[in-house]
């Protein structure tokens, strides 16, 4: 890459993202089954962090909350 | 009663959901649509500051287009438009991060002297920690494509901003080739993007 390594990755990450854009959803599908996920059942290991919360965002909305609770307790 | 009220609320707004189920239930996505947005979105974490993760954009992404502050335009699918966010809050994240690193003078002046040799002309100021961590993902990225030699080879190419026509021209390749390269990358980004966790 004859590019700064912080201007070629995100080069490189738009250009990742286009191609999975364009894929297959089956190629998704198939990609979860080869990790031993399915996808259709519920609870599936496939959508952690998706259907989820991660700890950094229940942290971040627990503060929100807490600040407006103070807010409008004030 | 009036604080009793308030407190009903406040409660009332907690969200109980993410905002990526919320979305899935008003059939603004479907659960490959999930898939592949997490697959981006772990893309995307690779050059994201240590503080922020990538299911952390993801979320964020949904929340803004659910809240209404990014309207997805008429004619643009829901999965790029996420995808075009998820982007957007990753280079706000960045200026944050810029301009708190803007009043540390000492590590910011020790920087300039090792950029003036290397940096591009289009970009002034790259800020250090963001210039390692891409380096860090550059070799990871490889290494998930070391076993598959043209792979890298597109990689590069894209890494130096061709688009995928020039990349082929410039390998020599048919464009079955090709194809097969790109499918091959898609299942190990996929593959990568799928089996970690939300950590990482």
């Amino acid at each position: 890459m004859s590019v700064r390594p912080d201007v070629g990755l995100e080069r490189l990450i738009h250009g990742l993202e286009l191609e999975l854009l364009e894929a297959a959803d089956e190629e998704f599908m198939a990609g979860a089954k080869d990790l031993g996920m399915n996808p259709e059942m519920k609870g599936s290991a496939a959508f952690i962090g998706v259907k989820d919360l991660s700890p950094q965002l229940l942290t971040a909305l627990r503060l929100m909350y807490a600040a407006r609770r103070e807010g409008e307790d004030a | 009663m009036k604080s009793h009220l308030k407190k009903l609320k406040v409660r009332e707004l907690a969200p109980s959901q993410p905002p990526a189920v919320r979305a899935l239930a008003m059939k603004l996505v479907t659960n490959c649509d999930l898939l592949r947005l997490k697959v981006i979105a772990r893309l995307h974490g690779r050059s994201l500051p240590p503080d922020v993760c990538w299911a952390d954009l993801l979320q964020e992404a949904f929340a803004r287009v659910l809240d209404g502050s990014r309207a997805i335009p008429p004619g643009v699918p829901a999965v790029a438009f996420l995808a075009g966010v998820m982007r957007s809050i990753k280079a706000e994240h960045w200026r944050r991060r810029r301009r708190a690193t803007a009043q540390q003078p000492v590590l910011a002046t020790e920087y300039q002297v090792v950029m003036a040799e290397t940096a591009e002309a289009c970009d002034p100021q790259p800020d250090p920690e963001r210039w390692l961590i891409a380096a860090q993902q550059l070799e990871a990225i490889g290494t998930l494509f070391a076993h598959d030699p043209v792979a890298l080879q597109i990689i590069a190419g894209l890494g130096d901003g061709l688009t995928a026509e020039e990349i082929r021209r410039s390998l020599g390749m048919s464009k079955t080739d090709y194809d097969s390269a790109r499918r091959r990358m898609r299942r190990a980004l996929i593959r990568a993007g799928l089996t970690t966790g939300v950590d990482e």
